[in-house]
């Protein structure tokens, strides 16, 4: 019988004290009335692998154990909605509020590269400990048994008046917030708030024109701006989409200019000759050449878009996709 | 897939069942493993490790007495319905009952 008190004792150390004697003796009479029973079928003893099965039909200890503790579950139905909406807040609003509040700190700080980084790492701490802290309350809340009486005590003419949005109108938070701190980023580069560090031995110099300055800077707050819009209310409107079509155009023609004056980086590098010079000036300025391109076709594909949602239709529909000789089979 | 989902539904179905077999069972005095094996023999087994957490937790909720006699050389708790517990199991079986007859009209 070592084995059955082995498996006891393993059971006796998980469970509550005051209750162990009490469970034990009552999970053992239940053990040794099996044993017997088997033993008296059997005609014999039971062997080692034969009590073996018996303690595993009655399940690993930590589990027996589990189930006579007076909790089963940290947080319960009731509560749980209310945690889960509490997570979604810290997902969309505490993290990208400590993100965006750290990252726009940073940028006036003596490395703004690094702060940078450190107001990432510092947001994400942040959100952790949100979260921590939302579960420890929900935990306690739980273990206190505490009635939430307003989720039994509300009025459906109290609640929010929301559309009801279909799937193709819904723009997804994490597409609006990446963007919007895209843009951030490139205007703290545009504005001058962040320098990229250079050397004595690589000197960069911007030369796109200064009147561009400007209408650039114009174009990425409006986009910055829209951004926000979307990441509060993350649907499509038709004004919205209007205001999108004005902005595409905008920054296509904005982007075509900005062809007409390329190349736009020249560079000094210590101890390379001129004709190596021109090569890496090629190579660099050809490359954001190609991708300026590539903008313009993005913008573009943003455009149809864009006017079908303001005409209040679905960005692409089946019949465009047979149109373009695709019959949606692949 | 399809039977890890029915396993799933087959066992959400049967605990609440097993909560009133069990009381229905103690109308008379019982010990844990006879009270398995009677289940067992209406076709509702259930193992030591459900069994006796349910026992506490109706226990606690006044639905059961126990208590502790020797029987056979073994110490052994004994449960049984209390005066609550009849009441309760009344209560259950006409909820039981209603329940039944609306899904026999559906099924």
């Amino acid at each position: 019988m070592e084995l059955l008190d082995r498996y006891l004792n393993f059971i006796r150390m998980l469970l509550p004290r005051g209750k162990q004697q009490d469970i034990i003796t009552e999970l053992s009479a239940d053990l040794q009335a099996q044993i017997a029973d088997k033993e008296a079928e059997l005609g014999r003893p039971l062997k080692e692998a034969e009590l073996e099965t018996i303690l595993k039909q009655c399940g690993h200890p930590l589990l027996v154990a589990a189930r006579y503790q007076a909790q089963q579950q940290l947080i319960g139905q009731s509560l749980y909605p209310l945690y889960v909406f509490g997570l979604k807040l810290v997902q969309w609003v505490l993290f990208p509020l400590l993100l965006v509040v750290g990252v726009a700190i940073a940028v006036f700080r003596a490395h703004p590269f690094f702060a940078m980084g450190q107001a990432v790492g510092d947001a994400i701490t942040g959100a952790i400990y949100a979260v921590g802290v939302l579960t420890i309350a929900a935990v306690v809340l739980e273990r206190l048994q505490t009635k939430l009486t307003f989720l039994d005590d509300w009025k459906p003419g109290d609640l929010p008046k929301l559309p009801a949005i279909p799937d193709e109108r819904l723009i997804p938070r994490a597409d609006s917030f990446g963007a919007f701190l895209g843009c951030a980023g490139f205007l703290a580069w545009w504005t001058g708030l962040l320098h990229i560090p250079q050397t004595s031995k690589l000197v960069f110099l911007n030369a796109i024109p200064d009147s561009f300055f400007w209408p650039v800077l114009a174009l990425f707050v409006a986009e910055m701006v829209v951004h926000a819009v979307s990441l509060l209310l993350p649907w499509w409107t038709r004004k919205r989409a209007a205001v999108r079509v004005l902005m595409d155009v905008y920054a296509i023609v904005l982007a075509v200019l900005l062809l007409r004056v390329w190349p736009w980086f020249t560079f000094t590098i210590e101890g390379v000759t001129p004709h190596e010079l021109a090569q890496v000036e090629q190579v660099v300025n050809g490359a954001l050449y190609a991708a300026v391109v590539v903008t313009i076709l993005g913008y573009g594909v943003c455009l149809l878009k864009d006017l079908r949602r303001a005409r209040g239709l679905p960005p692409f529909t089946k019949t465009l996709w047979t149109w373009l000789g695709w019959d949606g089979s692949h | 897939m399809g039977t890890e989902a029915f396993e799933n539904l087959r066992l959400e179905l049967r605990r609440g069942s097993l909560i009133l077999a069990v009381l229905a069972e103690l109308r008379k005095e019982q010990y844990g493993y006879t009270l398995r094996k009677a289940l067992s023999g209406h076709g509702l087994a259930i193992d030591e490790g459900t069994l006796y957490p349910l026992l506490r937790r109706l226990e606690a909720q006044g639905l059961l007495t126990s208590q502790w006699r020797e029987e056979d050389r073994r110490n052994k708790r004994f449960y049984q319905l209390s005066p609550e517990g009849v009441r309760i199991l009344e209560q259950l079986g006409a909820e039981w009952r209603a329940i039944n007859g609306s899904l026999q009209q559906l099924l």
